[in-house]
């Protein structure tokens, strides 16, 4: 998958998100991605079957984090959920989902251009980071070089 | 139908195994709680407790003993990242039914849950026997170490907290306003109050027992 990167970096954040989505190549969201690879494997399986029953058209794949390089090269994800920050290089092509850093109760999420931090992270947290993430690069209305 | 009560402070860990067991046949989820307040409003009419250890309020186990009361016939299945000995043996103890670490996949919680409604144990009555034996023992080897720590005087318990925090017998003499060769006799108190021979194994019974954290 090749993204082009705006080069419109004095926008707003969130536009920024939406004109990074609009420089998507067009067969991107034919199928949207969610790759989970984190621990405990209790949680990710959870949630990767939660996750299939509230979105089905979704596409859910459940990897072990020592396989995240591999999955991620051949799955090629929109969204990752992971325990590990170090998974996230600077230049990561898909949005992300630091889960419970260091036993915590937060999350991290992130696009290629934001991230934010959410205390008390519910399932309803991540499906609203989901429906977001796949909205603005996916969304209606917005097609190859559209300009915000 | 097995009623199930989850307590989890990961909330979206939760809900989403919530949403498991409930599409799971012969399983209903009847509660969720977050704390340990939450979870004790919640025991009544369940049949398996699915009981983190850690939870921001206390300790997992603390919930084992008020569940059994509301529940005599109910069980208890704790889910845990923690790998100690310690944890594992005073759920035993405390009567828990079985114990899983969270790197389990959904489908052993799933069956686990299932053998526990059925009335079968996830553990071998020769298996209880062995995990009770050791919970009696580390009980037994807890109580004389707490029974040793409690012959240090305050003084000694600072000079074994300088220690930890990797001070030189000058650096505790000028923190506690002592003289060194003072330092040097209250070490050798310590040593044989605990009765170990050298410093190292002082520190290291310390930190075992909880009475100094290394930084």
């Amino acid at each position: 998958m090749n993204y082009r990167r705006s080069t419109e970096t004095n926008v707003q954040t969130k536009v920024g998100v939406m004109v990074y989505a609009a420089a998507l190549s067009d067969n991107d969201c034919e199928e949207f991605r969610v790759l989970l690879v984190n621990d405990p494997r209790s949680y990710r399986d959870s949630l990767t079957l939660a996750l299939r029953r509230l979105r089905p058209a979704i596409r859910f794949l459940a990897a072990d984090p020592d396989r995240a390089d591999v999955e991620i090269k051949s799955f090629v994800p929109h969204l990752v959920v992971l325990s590990d920050a170090q998974l996230i290089g600077k230049d990561v092509e898909w949005s992300w989902v630091l889960l419970y850093p260091e036993g915590t109760q937060l999350a991290i999420v992130g696009t290629p251009s934001e991230s934010r931090r959410i205390a008390s992270f519910d399932l309803d947290e991540l499906l609203g980071f989901l429906d977001e993430v796949k909205s603005l690069r996916c969304g209606a209305g917005l097609s190859r070089g559209t300009v915000i | 139908m097995i009623r199930v009560l989850l307590v989890e402070d990961h909330v979206s860990f939760r809900q989403a195994l919530g949403i498991a067991l409930s599409f799971e046949p012969g399983i209903e989820m009847v509660g969720e709680a977050s704390t340990l307040f939450e979870a004790h409003t919640k025991l009544d009419g369940v049949d398996v407790a699915v009981i983190d250890l850690e939870l921001p309020d206390g300790v997992g186990t603390d919930l084992i003993e008020p569940f059994h009361s509301i529940n005599p016939n109910g069980q208890v299945l704790v889910l845990t990242a923690s790998s100690s000995q310690t944890d594992i043996l005073r759920a035993v103890e405390l009567g828990a039914s079985g114990l899983l670490h969270k790197s389990a996949g959904v489908s052993d919680i799933l069956s686990a849950i299932h053998r526990l409604g059925a009335g079968e144990l996830l553990w071998s009555p020769a298996e209880l026997l062995e995990l009770m034996k050791l919970a009696r023992r580390e009980r037994a080897e807890r109580e004389a170490a707490l029974q040793l720590l409690r012959k240090l005087t305050a003084r000694e318990h600072e000079v074994l907290r300088a220690l930890a925090s990797g001070s030189s017998d000058r650096d505790i003499a000028a923190e506690l306003s002592i003289g060194v060769e003072t330092v040097k006799t209250h070490m050798a108190s310590i040593l044989a109050k605990l009765q170990v021979e050298s410093r190292l194994q002082a520190l290291v019974f310390a930190v075992r027992h909880n009475v100094v954290r290394l930084e």
